[in-house]
């Protein structure tokens, strides 16, 4: 009883320990974050990138009173029609995180200290994630606070549209941007990463797709690939419904995008635990 | 006061390929000594380092740090030393203040002056707010130098710690190992081409060539073995040497290029020497007497391992 309470503390101590090297980590990724110019760069680009598009279609509205498109419909809609380039904008956030660390070769000084692999894949994962979080809503409030302010407003199921466009395909964004860090800390290599994740998140679905036009099985296949699932929807007489729009596709959305972020993750975790660093 | 061993590696071997980078290699560095790793490029001294930092696994053998062999406690262990491994490296467009503050953080160090006060150690704190690309070759050296001292280490793995600094520099980094060793008895394994430099501060020696080690020896041990010689030029060593032999009963010498002959056991006088050559008509170009040095004994071991 007393050996079992005695290694019940040492395994509990071990734990506070693991778990105090990940938290520091994640500390020290934070604040290298928080004080790279880089960080602040993307966050006025993508803010200033969204208020510009907005006020761009004030700017025909002023012109043309009888621009049609002047509408808070139109600009939040045109988020549920660019969910593709929001994957896209994914490997840029794993990329401003992961910072170049092979390039620079300071993976080894976080390894010569004792900081296992796994703790540093995790610790890189979460912060990368909570930087998306960070960036995500605020980029988003700057796109819809635009478009309410300099648009004519169509009413709230187009912002919950554009609120649910982001919400449901979150899952899609979080496996793209796993399948990015994965891919770096496989290949050691970010431009070689890019291009690998550009094959498997945009190529291999639209060949899967184009093929399964002939291909019954590869077009189911397809359908599940993230880069096809935001964008696969059907013509109604009300216009384009996205099937994530559905619940069924709602479930699909989600299914698809935590399978492929576990299978990504775990891939990545176990190439990252036999590479050798250099 | 027992010393125990900082570092054990027992039949250490690291194949990459068809590529043996370290055969069969037993190191032992004991707590308290500075070992100075010695062996040209390729020997696989950087090898040997990262193993010692985790970079990379060996194919087969054993290594202990600080008597840990598994490899989570050996992890726990990496937390009591500091390194620098190749050049050093660090986020380029962070300031060398932010760079350390950053591995402050990460190492769970507290106390926000820590890094004021290394930088001030290695002679960097003017150039705190300058980015790492921005830094010199010694600078960046003197930078990895104060990433290994923060967190105060029990054991330094330094792979070729003043490459790139200034005569000053090095006397500088010098004299603080010795400090740190002497004052807080840090162990200290330090590999350098500089062997003149190593020399000056180890206390004991291992001398790799081809991933094999060829001798592990202290320091004193070393000393005892590099006696002096006697360095004559001649312009006709065959018969020098055979004159040698039979007149003044000397076997123990060594022909070298360009007709140089290093006499080891030197039992006679200078002018015995100089005249045998004058009186047999052969050329006397010089004559000195020498010391063996660290080098000259690491270039003889090599020379003689090769043979």
């Amino acid at each position: 009883m007393r050996i079992s309470v005695q290694l019940m503390i040492e395994s509990y101590n071990e734990a506070q320990e693991l778990g105090e090297n990940m938290l520091n980590y994640m500390k020290s990724e934070l604040y290298r974050i928080r004080t790279s110019k880089g960080t602040y760069i993307m966050f006025v680009l993508f803010s200033v990138l969204v208020v510009l598009f907005n006020l761009m279609i004030y700017g025909f509205k002023i012109a043309d009173s009888t621009f049609p498109y002047g509408t808070t419909k139109f600009s939040l809609g045109t988020l549920a029609d660019s969910l593709q380039m929001l994957i896209l904008i994914c490997l840029v956030i794993a990329s401003v995180v992961f910072a170049g660390e092979f390039k620079n070769n300071t993976i080894k000084n976080v390894v010569s200290f004792g900081i296992s692999k796994t703790q540093m894949y995790i610790g890189k994962y979460i912060v990368t994630l909570l930087f998306a979080f960070i960036l995500m809503p605020v980029v988003a409030l700057m796109y819809a606070l635009s478009a309410y302010l300099l648009l004519d407003n169509s009413g709230s199921q187009y912002l919950i549209l554009f609120i649910k466009a982001l919400v449901i395909n979150l899952p899609i964004f979080i496996s793209c941007i796993t399948l990015g860090m994965a891919l770096f800390f496989a290949v050691q290599n970010e431009v070689t990463g890019y291009w690998i994740w550009g094959t498997i998140i945009v190529i291999v679905p639209m060949v899967l797709a184009l093929i399964g036009m002939k291909v019954d099985l590869l077009a189911d296949i397809a359908k599940w690939l993230p880069w096809n699932l935001v964008a696969s929807g059907e013509m109604t007489d009300t216009g384009y419904v996205y099937e994530w729009c559905t619940y069924s596709g709602a479930v699909k959305s989600i299914i698809s995008g935590v399978g492929f972020s576990i299978v990504f993750f775990i891939i990545g975790i176990t190439t990252f635990r036999k590479t050798e660093i250099k | 006061m027992s010393t125990y061993e900082v570092i054990r590696a027992s039949q250490l071997t690291k194949k990459y390929g068809g590529v043996c980078a370290l055969d069969h290699v037993d190191i032992t560095v004991k707590q308290g000594e500075i070992y100075g790793l010695v062996g040209n490029n390729g020997a696989g001294k950087t090898t040997f380092l990262k193993m010692i930092t985790g970079q990379c696994s060996p194919t087969s053998g054993e290594l202990s740090i600080l008597s840990k062999t598994e490899e989570s406690e050996k992890n726990k262990a990496r937390k009591r030393t500091g390194s620098i491994i190749e050049t050093p490296s660090f986020y380029p467009k962070l300031t060398v203040e932010k760079n350390m503050e950053y591995y402050r953080i990460q190492r769970g160090i507290p106390g926000k002056d820590t890094v004021d006060h290394i930088l001030t150690q290695v002679g960097l704190l003017d150039a705190k707010k300058k980015k790492f690309d921005a830094l010199s070759l010694g600078m960046k050296q003197r930078l990895g130098l104060a990433l290994a001292l923060i967190g105060e280490p029990e054991f330094l793995i330094l792979d070729e710690p003043i490459n790139g600094l200034d005569p000053t520099g090095i006397i500088e980094i010098r004299n603080l190992l010795l400090k740190l060793n002497r004052e807080k008895n840090i162990t200290i394994l330090i590999s350098s081409h500089i062997l003149t430099e190593l020399s000056n501060i180890a206390t004991t020696y291992g001398f790799l060539d081809k991933g094999i080690l060829i001798e592990q020896i202290t320091a004193e041990k070393l000393s005892e073995k590099c006696n002096t010689y006697l360095d004559i030029s001649v312009t006709d060593s065959k018969k020098y040497c055979a004159l040698l032999e039979t007149k003044l009963s000397c076997d123990n010498y060594k022909v070298m290029p360009e007709n140089h002959i290093r006499i080891f056991e030197v039992n006679k006088k200078m002018e015995d020497y100089s005249s045998l050559a004058i009186l047999n008509g052969i050329g006397l170009l010089s004559m000195e007497e020498k010391r063996i040095d660290l080098e000259n004994y690491y270039m003889n071991l090599i020379e003689s391992v090769n043979q």
